[in-house]
């Protein structure tokens, strides 16, 4: 076993974490322990505080105005959950694509159950989405449209604005997946126009496990949007009903406030570092990766260089299954990559790999040029045994 | 007379209190969160108390306009309070 690792499953959950996140969690802990906003003393307080630090943050990194329009969840499945049952009704007509992940084709498979109308634009082998089929397919009368800001296999970036031209002359709602672009890709909810932004806390935006969220567009009327869950909010104690006011509407329950410190040192990390730079290096790393991988000997890769993507990119070994490759980059070289369908054999159809699936590289802003070349020469070394 | 005259703000969320806590100290107020004053309020959460010099003329319709301008939601402004 390689003692050193590196680590190139970030699209799943970002790993290390930035060094604050840990000592922002241990101080939640001894410092601030109360229950925010249950209770008038001290340490509820304070515990209160440093969540909505983080909500600041996080709405100046995603361009949300108003801060209470950020609805803490505990990943970006439960706020596309929210959404996705909150909105659809039988007899209405939701748009999505061929690129979304299993937490907005499940939910929407037991839709279609109910008699919600479920449209899939498909996307192009290539990873990119035609974007004249989708606006052909977001018709008058579309209720909602989904789909991943990126998706987690190619990585291909969907032209946004477009898109939302689109929703607009149709008179829907958007809701956009950016568990893979939040923290990694430049966003702003109120200039973008975006309705609702489901984001995962734990991938680009640095933060621990069990932290997401979704923002809500200005011009959302959440009253027509009811909650997942009812429950105590600390607010309005008297009524058995649950509160309208955000965002204590979808805020049921004692929240994750060690996870939701640590996601706020994250957010700060990225504003400090910038999100410009963070996107400029991964961006150097996702063309060293398409590049050396295209030049390999026995390796398929998939996707395209050519359009915006984050960096994530999958691949193939002539003669290898996936797993066989995973196994060998962990056990002999350490490189921690994920291998197989990525909950998205959506998009595996879409790209011609289901169902044996790809081998997924995808570095973080803690991975360097010379660990990229490392796992290059690993994956030569690898393909040239089969 | 008092060097200072109170006042309390209660909201519908915390969120909005600790919103309007950073906006008020911002525009020199002097605030501090405290547990919500069970006559005005059934809540168990935080109101947010402000205090302003006696001789100034401050009323509460400045401290609602001030919060509005901010886009900040809140459910009732008591000044003074206690009265
Ligand atoms: C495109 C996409 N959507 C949704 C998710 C789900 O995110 P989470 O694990 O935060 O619920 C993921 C990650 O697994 C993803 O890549």
């Amino acid at each position: 076993m390689s003692a050193q690792v590196i680590y190139l499953d970030h699209a799943a959950t970002s790993w290390p974490k930035p060094p604050d996140v840990t000592a922002a969690m241990s101080a939640f802990l001894e410092k601030a322990g109360g229950n925010p906003g249950r209770a008038g003393h001290r340490l509820s307080i304070a515990a209160a505080r440093i969540i909505y630090d983080t909500r600041e943050a996080l709405a100046e990194l995603l361009g949300v105005g108003d801060p209470l329009r950020l609805i803490f969840t505990k990943n970006a499945t439960e706020a596309i959950n929210i959404v996705l049952q909150g909105c659809l009704r039988p007899g209405d007509r939701v748009v999505t694509t061929g690129m979304e992940h299993n937490a907005v084709m499940r939910p929407l498979t037991a839709l279609a159950q109910q008699g919600v109308e479920v449209v899939v634009v498909p996307g192009a082998k290539d990873g990119r989405l035609p974007v004249d089929r989708l606006e052909a397919a977001i018709t008058p009368g579309t209720r909602l449209v989904v789909a991943a800001h990126a998706n987690n296999v190619t990585g291909t970036i969907l032209p946004l604005a477009e898109v939302v031209a689109a929703v607009r002359r149709a008179g829907a709602e958007l809701l956009v997946d950016a568990a893979q672009t939040a923290g990694s890709v430049p966003l702003h909810v109120d200039e973008m126009g975006i309705d609702y932004l489901a984001f995962s806390g734990h991938k680009g935006l640095l933060g621990p496990p069990g932290t997401g969220g979704l923002a809500i567009g200005r011009s959302v009327r959440t009253d027509a949007l009811p909650p997942l869950l009812r429950g105590g909010t600390g607010s309005r104690s008297e009524s058995l009903t649950q509160p309208e006011y955000l965002p204590d509407k979808y805020e049921s329950g004692t929240p994750n406030g060690v996870g939701l410190a640590g996601l706020g040192a994250a957010v700060r990390y990225i504003l400090k570092r910038g999100l410009a730079a963070i996107q400029a290096h991964e961006e150097e790393l996702r063309r060293l990766l398409y590049n050396g991988l295209s030049a390999s000997e026995g390796v398929t890769v998939y996707g395209n260089a050519s359009s915006a993507g984050t960096a994530v990119v999958s691949f193939t070994i002539k003669g290898l299954q996936v797993s066989e490759v995973g196994e060998r980059l962990d056990d002999d070289y350490g490189i921690l990559c994920r291998v197989g369908l990525h909950c998205a054999p959506a998009v595996h159809r879409t790209i011609g790999t289901f169902p044996d699936g790809t081998i997924r590289f995808a570095p973080g802003p803690f991975i360097t040029v010379e660990e990229i070349k490392r796992a290059l020469e690993a994956v030569r070394e690898v393909a040239g045994s089969a | 007379m008092p060097e200072h005259r109170q006042g309390i703000i209660l909201f519908f969320t915390t969120s909005a209190a600790l919103r309007a806590e950073r906006h008020l100290s911002g525009a020199g107020f002097k605030t501090k969160l405290v547990p919500t004053p069970r006559e005005l309020s059934s809540d168990c959460g935080f109101a947010l108390r402000f205090m302003v010099a006696a001789e100034t003329s401050a009323t509460a319709e400045e401290v609602e306009k001030l919060l509005t301008r901010s886009g900040i939601e809140f459910d009732a402004v008591h000044f003074p309070y206690p009265k």
